[in-house]
């Protein structure tokens, strides 16, 4: 019998209420679905609830479908300089946020020094960390105007970049420091021989060089406008004391991320959700005083209500660092929650300046479209 | 695909992460499985497009929105400098 009455009481308040709309999550369980509930210990409901009969009891659709999400998609650029941007992405997926992060960091291409010739190395740096460092100079370059070599490609004008570096220390002058705007560019290919082991080497034989330009690189209008240098002319590269001398040519390929880190075409990218502070009591007097002391990064205002009393409010809850000094110490988890929204993303790109933050990431969506299209042409 | 309707199952699991596969499990309520694989697909490409699209408004709007910015603080200037010259 109670039973019977309990289930009844449950139809009515569900259902048979005029102001609760069909189709709409109850408040709890929209919480649930759409914020991760930040507590003292760990975070709870992280997950995205995606499965389409999630909610079937309810009578609500959890299916996305794409018009759902073409309307309630949204972009706000919040900053963009030359190297970086930072802009909100409302309405998207958890996963997809995330592949977009991924794909920035890991598989966009550039262009990075791979191969190094060196003819001449007599400072105290060694070769191979000379090396590793040149391969580490970001080049202001675009990558898309250039094509991958591989193994079996000889290097021309169309995939290789040529540098060359020649620095002396001539006795009796002080150290000097290498930096990267000493790396001169070639455009029109390798100066160096390749040593033939033939001992019998005739004059008519042509000696083999290590890169095969067909025409030089810049009689490409691009490259008028913007030849290619490192994009820092001041990262040291080397110190030299009296009497030593660099001489070498650099080679510049290809490559992404995935291989190696030096093909990054980010600084980094990131994206945090955005937080949500909400005070569940009213706050007033000491304790406003105390809510907004203790918070490092001033989310929390004080406002008068006149007659001398104060109320704290929420100012800035998108400066919240998530250090939870807020709900620490006894009792502050009762009035206040920290929350983050699971579908709004604030994603941050910083470029090393091959190309333009924004460009970044129009090209790093459009991987993961040549993907999805790839796995269709296979499936079908 | 997990939101589509007509899944009931789908998963997926990487054997070794030294080789580059990836094992996907599909369960449906009747319709064949690669269908549903390739209308997830088709349907990523989709959002993906229509997020590069509102991108690159969003970018184009900021830019606009800052140049005016920039233009307006220009002439202020000038002309807050007209004024002092005057006087």
């Amino acid at each position: 019998m109670a039973e019977g009455a309990g289930e009844e009481k449950k139809k009515f308040s569900i259902w048979d209420l005029p102001d609760v709309p069909m189709g709409q999550l109850p408040p709890h369980l929209e919480l649930q679905r759409s914020r991760v509930s930040c507590n003292k210990d760990a975070p709870i409901h992280t997950e995205s609830i995606q499965y389409s009969g999630a909610y079937a009891s309810m009578g609500i659709d959890n299916s996305s479908r794409l018009d759902r999400f073409s309307n309630n998609f949204r972009v706000e650029v919040v900053r963009l300089n030359e190297d970086d941007i930072e802009f909100d992405m409302i309405g998207i997926d958890a996963a997809i946020a995330n592949s977009f992060r991924r794909i920035l960091i890991a598989e966009l291409p550039t262009m990075a020094i791979e191969k190094v010739l060196i003819a001449n190395n007599t400072s105290i740096i060694q070769d191979e960390v000379l090396a590793h460092r040149l391969g580490l100079v970001p080049i202001r370059v675009d990558p898309r105007l250039f094509d991958y070599l591989s193994e079996n490609d000889q290097p021309n004008e169309k995939n290789t970049i040529v540098f060359k570096l020649h620095v002396q220390c001539k006795r009796g002058s002080p150290r000097i420091t290498v930096k990267s705007d000493a790396l001169k560019w070639l455009p029109n290919g390798s100066e160096l021989v390749k040593e033939t082991r033939n001992a019998t080497s005739d004059s008519s034989s042509k000696p083999e060089i290590y890169t095969y330009f067909g025409c030089s690189q810049e009689t490409v209008p691009e490259f008028v406008k913007n030849p290619i240098i490192p994009k820092y002319p001041d990262i040291i590269i080397a110190k030299l004391g009296p009497g030593q001398e660099i001489e070498l040519e650099a080679h510049a390929v290809k490559g992404i991320g995935k291989t190696h880190a030096k093909w990054s075409p980010v600084a980094t990218a990131w994206y945090r959700m955005l937080p949500e502070v909400v005070l569940l009591e009213d706050i007033e007097d000491d304790l406003a005083e105390e809510l907004k002391s203790k918070c490092p990064v001033n989310v929390f205002d004080i406002e008068d209500l006149g007659k001398g009393r104060r109320r704290a409010t929420v100012a800035r809850p998108r400066a919240c660092t998530l250090c939870r000094e807020c709900i620490r110490g006894d009792d502050w988890e009762k009035r206040v929650a920290l929350r983050r929204v699971k579908d709004h993303f604030i994603f941050t790109i910083e470029s090393t300046g091959a190309l333009p933050p924004e460009v970044l990431f129009t090209e790093a969506v459009k991987i993961l479209e040549d993907k999805c299209e790839r796995v269709i042409t296979e499936l079908s | 695909m997990l939101c589509s309707q007509m899944v009931t199952f789908c998963g997926y699991s990487i054997p070794h992460p030294s080789e580059a596969r990836v094992n996907i499990r599909v369960q449906t309520t009747g319709d064949p499985a690669r269908e549903v694989l390739k209308e997830a697909c088709q349907n990523l490409m989709l959002m993906c497009r229509h997020v590069r699209c509102t991108f690159d408004k969003a970018v184009e709007d900021f830019k606009a929105r800052n140049a005016v910015k920039a233009m307006k603080i220009d002439s202020q200037d000038s002309s807050g400098d007209d004024s002092e010259e005057s006087e």
